[in-house]
């Protein structure tokens, strides 16, 4: 088979929101970066790793969004990741103790200290707590194309009130990927995939050449998109627009049909965090004594009802690699029965979180790894492509304008505007005019306390303006963080612009929250004019 | 760190009692004196305080009450003296109760922001978290039985040291409300704790007698403790300032949304200058004989729509007809004694423009030659239809997407719940 028939593009979009807590320990949503790291990142890495060296060529596209760069570089979050891996690792040769009497679990138990005891040796050893240059090397070595996102994954559609606070987003994105990676991003995913025509002008200013979008985002295009979300289309600006398929998202994404539901993969909701003894455990638990998970799990998804069965390792990696064939096989259909009928390539476009592959779907990053191998090595019609690459080799696009959309649920903009959580535009729109306000008030201000305090209001501005504050109010999980955090954002915001306005800027006040949203350390306010 | 804090606290307590052991017994043996008193105060007043607290209030009453004492030292018998005492630890212990109901209400509710409602599950933690609580049922009983324990070792020991429990309490609850749990059994718990050791702590103070100096002693020691471990609690940790959301920010406004092609949001405000205006405009009574109206404007297809709101909101949810078209919302008012279409229309703010998003594939749109531009250098070539699709069979766009996604109908081969990380659906269980 020819494997320019066709192409398949998976992109992984890395995403967590800005949570630094100098000033306390005790902040459990600090504890999705350190899963994300042992369960996602440091999987993944360790999988490139190995098809590098096994000198398997692969492409992929991945997000790793600013708010994430900047705590993977957060010194003290490094510090605070290896005292977690440090406790599991305590509580893993416990483990392996207390599991003694039972052969299979004590396998588990000893299973789980050696990668936890790996994580800590490949993160503080191999890349020297700096897990970013690792991804800056598989992209240098042409395996991986890193693409950007809103600087704090502000959702643009709502945002677009006031413009200029969508081009501030799209900016400081790309500074901050300049700052990391040393060259201008190709592409940019739009924060939750949300679209708005009007924001072209300000990725085309900032070197943006595509997006990707949700399946709809191409399909109700006007006009009307001739190869479905199996070909790109190009705005009228001149971005872009990659849309998700659908077929092969849901093999992956289906909780009915999808992949990670399979019996023999780890079961999520079975942690020791919740099964052994309340004081055995209430070391490696949430300080305030609530349960939470470990990590450590022994349990396989087994069936819908009844009683779990223990994980087995090698039950679960077959399955992978069976699932791994599947989807294999099903693009090879797929593209080769849209090659009969288009006279470009097709390709198909396969965007998840990158979090799925790992954290939520344990087997997920070696899933990939054998399906890249496969694709390398088994006769197939398509090879695995960057969105990038497909412009390079195919530049005649079809004019389109992509649908305003996102890939929430239901496809617009319900997740981050409905009645749980529409309090809160007013404010951001209003803290978003006083910041354009002061820009203009303030034009290129020499370095100085004035010039601090406007650039920490852009920090508190775009802070408040993530997404998933919103996101998390409506899904109902940890609400009151979340409102909290945009009433800060939003109150130290209001007070330094009434310090900067009355001319009374507290330096203390201004220090001391700098030191707390630590972020965009090059911000310059004027992206606001 | 609070232990720390606590340790300190204990340990600068017994300096403290000595020192005021001495002091009172000088005060209360002879008619105040000017100098010791003063000294006193002055130490209490010059420290500084980190936040405005009843403890300020408290130093500059011990700081006013000997002053009194000392002026009409003539003319005030020994009784006037124990009356002002019991008035001033009264005082002390109310602001004390007050200080501890305030940062519970903090703590519990969150009155400003509209009330949460049950949702779906959703990432990452909503199952985990109904989990947790369920497992937290057990834990706060054992707790419960422990702080019991606590209180009443507590109340075994003196009437002076439960206050001071109750000054530390406060303290170290204006650090914690900034905090998270991911448990709202967890916050219960400590307001149901802290409530009470309070009350504990109250009746203890209102039930036994005590004598002149031991409340004199309670009241001296108090302000001292609470300057001491505000002086601590500077040196050794970060501010952490509580900021809430402005109800409104006094200016007119009107602002629109789309959340789906079919449902926009709008948003307003009018300003108290503006309303002012208004009523001296049209009278005093305006807003009490007007009602708000929306009218929802069509730009694309040229037509209006009224809708009559009402005072109570500030927001609205508009259902449209036609995805895909321009819209602006106009805000005005109408006469309530006046029939609907006579009422004259008062304008107040006209809002943004906003496109509805299109909901449907445009394919009956498509033109004969289909546009292609190139992504490097922007030149446009056109491709008729019979060039792009490549099989002869397929003469259609239908056709072709029937082909590409292998379906009957496109118009319902796919739904939007989307399988994304947004989606409650995208959990596998």
């Amino acid at each position: 088979m020819n494997k320019n028939t066709g192409y398949v593009s998976f992109i992984l979009h890395a995403h967590l929101p800005f949570i630094h807590h100098p000033e306390s320990e005790d902040y459990l949503e600090e504890q999705w970066l350190y899963e994300a790291i042992s369960e996602t990142y440091i999987p993944l890495l360790l999988n490139f790793q190995k098809l590098e060296e096994e000198k398997v060529k692969f492409r992929l596209t991945m997000t790793l969004t600013p708010p994430l760069l900047y705590m993977l570089d957060n010194k003290l979050l490094q510090k605070r990741y290896i005292k977690y891996l440090k406790k599991h690792i305590e509580l893993c040769e416990k483990e392996v103790k207390r599991t003694s009497y039972d052969a299979r679990l004590n396998e588990l138990s000893k299973y789980y200290l050696a990668r936890y005891t790996n994580d800590l040796h490949v993160f503080k050893d191999v890349y020297k707590c700096n897990l970013i240059s690792g991804f800056k090397h598989f992209q240098d070595a042409g395996f991986l194309e890193i693409i950007t996102c809103g600087a704090t994954h502000g959702y643009f559609p709502i945002l677009y009130v006031n413009p200029n606070t969508v081009r501030a987003q799209i900016g400081v994105g790309v500074q901050t990927y300049r700052k990391y990676f040393g060259r201008n991003p190709r592409g940019i995913w739009l924060p939750e995939c949300g679209y708005v025509p009007e924001a072209d002008k300000y990725l085309k200013e900032f070197g943006i050449e595509y997006v990707i979008t949700e399946s709809h985002g191409i399909l109700y295009a006007d006009p009307a998109p001739v190869y479905g979300t199996f070909a790109p289309i190009i705005s009228p600006t001149g971005i872009c627009a990659f849309g998700r398929d659908i077929e092969s998202s849901k093999q992956v994404w289906s909780s009915i049909i999808g992949y990670p539901g399979d019996y023999n993969y780890r079961e999520y909701y079975r942690d020791i965090g919740y099964d052994v003894d309340y004081d055995y455990i209430k070391p490696y638990i949430a300080k305030n004594g609530v349960r939470v998970h470990t990590g450590i799990k022994y349990y396989r998804i087994t069936s819908k009802f009844g009683e779990k069965d223990y994980y087995n390792l090698q039950w679960a990696k077959d399955t992978a690699e069976r699932q791994a064939g599947h989807f294999f096989d099903c693009r090879i259909k797929q593209i080769g029965d849209l090659a009969k009928v288009m006279d470009t390539p097709p390709i198909v476009v396969c965007p998840y979180d990158a979090e799925l592959y790992g954290h939520w779907w344990y087997e997920g990053p070696y899933w990939l790894y054998i399906l890249f191998k496969k694709i390398y090595y088994d006769d197939c019609n398509f090879s695995l492509i960057t969105p990038g690459d497909y412009i390079d080799r195919h530049p005649y696009i079809q004019e389109s304008t992509p649908c305003r959309s996102s890939w929430g649920a239901n496809g617009y903009s319900e997740v981050w505007l409905n009645q749980s959580n529409d309090y809160a535009h007013r404010h951001l729109h209003k803290a978003g005019d006083r910041m354009v306000e002061l820009a203009n008030l303030y034009p290129n201000e020499k370095d100085g306390l004035r010039k601090d305090a406007l650039n920490q209001c852009a920090r508190e501005l775009l802070l408040a303006q993530s997404s998933d504050w919103l996101f998390i109010i409506t899904n109902g999980t940890m609400v009151d963080y979340a409102k909290k955090r945009i009433k800060e954002h939003i109150g130290r915001f209001t007070k330094l612009y009434y310090q900067i306005k009355n001319d009374k800027i507290d330096k203390d006040f201004v220090k001391g929250i700098y030191a707390q949203d630590l972020i965009f350390d090059n911000i310059d306010y004027n992206i606001y004019r | 760190m609070s232990k720390k804090l606590t340790k300190d606290i204990a340990s600068e307590e017994e300096k403290i009692e000595e020192k005021a052991v001495k002091k009172v017994a000088k005060k209360v043996s002879k008619t105040p004196v000017k100098s010791a008193d003063t000294k006193a105060t002055k130490k209490a007043t010059t420290k500084k305080a980190v936040e405005k607290t009843d403890a300020k209030k408290d130093a500059k009453e011990a700081k006013v009450t000997p002053k009194k004492a000392v002026t009409k030292k003539e003319k005030v018998s020994k009784k006037d003296d124990k009356k002002e005492v019991e008035k001033e630890t009264k005082k002390v212990t109310k602001k004390v109760s007050k200080t501890t109901k305030a940062l519970e209400k903090e703590e519990v509710k969150d009155t400003s922001l509209p009330e949460e409602k049950p949702k779906k599950r959703g990432r990452p933690r909503k199952v985990a978290l109904t989990e947790e609580i369920k497992e937290t049922k057990k834990e706060p009983e054992k707790i419960k039985e422990e702080k019991t324990k606590t209180t009443k070792k507590a109340s075994a020991k003196k009437t002076t040291k439960i206050a001071k429990k109750d000054d530390a309490e406060p303290k170290a609850k204006a650090k914690k409300v900034t905090k998270t749990t991911t448990s709202k059994k967890a916050t219960t718990k400590k307001a149901t704790s802290a409530s009470t050791k309070k009350k504990t702590a109250t009746k203890k103070s209102s039930t036994k007698k005590t004598s002149e100096t031991s409340k004199d002693k309670r009241t001296i020691r108090f302000v001292k403790t609470l300057s001491l471990s505000k002086q601590y609690l500077k040196k050794n940790t970060a501010i952490l300032e509580y900021f809430d959301l402005p109800y409104r920010y006094n200016e007119t406004t009107v602002k629109v949304l789309a959340q789906t092609p079919k449902v926009l949001f709008v948003y307003w405000d009018i300003s108290d200058h503006d309303r002012d205006q208004y009523k001296l405009n049209y009278g005093e009574d305006f807003f009490d004989t007007t009602y708000p109206v929306l009218l929802v404007k069509n730009e694309t297809k040229g037509y209006v729509e009224e809708i009559p709101i009402n005072d109570f909101a500030n927001s609205w949810y508009i259902h449209i007809s036609d995805p895909r078209s321009t819209y602006s919302i106009e805000l005005g008012r109408k006469y309530k004694n006046m029939p609907k279409f006579e009422s004259p229309y008062i304008y107040i703010k006209e809002s943004n423009e906003i496109i509805a998003p299109n909901d449907h594939v445009l394919l009956e749109e498509i033109k004969p030659k289909i546009k292609y531009k190139n992504a490097k250098t922007n030149e446009v070539i056109f491709k008729n239809i019979s060039n792009v699709i490549k099989d002869g069979k397929i003469l259609d766009f239908y056709s072709l997407y029937q082909v590409l996604y292998n379906v009957e109908d496109i118009n319902e081969f796919f739904t939007l719940n989307n399988p994304s990380s947004g989606n409650p659906t995208s959990t596998f269980k």
